[in-house]
């Protein structure tokens, strides 16, 4: 997987469940990726900023 | 006691306002929705009693209004591009991010001045891409929602969040998170 379809999954999973053989995929790329796996943080980050009533 | 309620009620006019206004990003939009939602509060009054927050459940009447507002805009309005190639440029020919995302402080984002960037940031994403963001990431509806209320196809409402979050986190980044 390259960190190009990782950020478009990543985004995804803030809204669905993915497939079982996309979640795996996703989480073998993020062991190996400090950049997306801060991507991943920074929608999580984004979602508690907001959902605190910004 | 009619009275007291309805001057309450009125108490809360600015609040509602502003929480319109951040979603709809038009105040003309904004003062509309918030007046449906007074005037229902006060044709409702009877419902309201027992219930402690009078806040919390304006907000709740509010949330439906802006959610019509959106519906009956979005009809008016020109699909934005479902083409996902502007966030494609943000990678390069194999697929790795031009400029990889860096880790953003937890403790940054509690002040004051993240808040007001992300604010400034939101007003920047075009308006439905903003809109749709949102009302999944501020009001917590689910994307099936979304799009059922827009008339949009999951893909669509997909892209427009994927758009949304990419932009945002690349102008909070460029703004000064990154150079922390």
């Amino acid at each position: 997987m390259k960190c190009r379809e990782a950020a478009q999954l990543l985004s995804q999973a803030m809204d669905a469940k993915l497939p079982l053989w996309q979640r795996a995929a996703l989480r073998l790329h993020l062991a190996i990726c400090d950049a997306c796996s801060n991507f991943g943080r920074q929608l999580a980050q984004l979602r508690r900023a907001l959902g605190k009533g910004a | 006691m009619a009275g007291d309620f309805r001057a309450q009620v009125e108490a809360l006019r600015p609040y509602l306002i502003r929480y319109a206004s951040l979603e709809l990003r038009n105040r003309e939009a904004a003062e509309d929705a918030v007046q449906e939602t007074l005037l229902a509060a006060l044709a409702a009054e009877s419902s309201f009693r027992g219930r402690s927050n009078l806040r919390t459940w304006l907000t709740g009447i509010l949330k439906h209004k802006i959610v019509d507002s959106i519906r009956k805009s979005a009809r008016e309005r020109v699909p934005e591009d479902l083409d996902t190639g502007d966030l494609d440029q943000l990678f390069d020919d194999t697929g790795h991010w031009r400029e990889p995302p860096q880790a953003w402080p937890e403790a940054a984002l509690e002040s004051k001045e993240f808040l007001a960037a992300l604010d400034e940031c939101l007003k920047r994403l075009p308006a439905r891409t903003g809109q749709v963001f949102l009302l999944r990431e501020h009001l917590g509806f689910e994307t099936a929602e979304i799009c059922k209320e827009l008339g949009i196809t999951p893909t669509h409402c997909w892209v427009l969040l994927y758009r949304a979050r990419m932009s945002l986190r690349e102008c909070l980044g460029k703004g000064w998170l990154d150079r922390r």
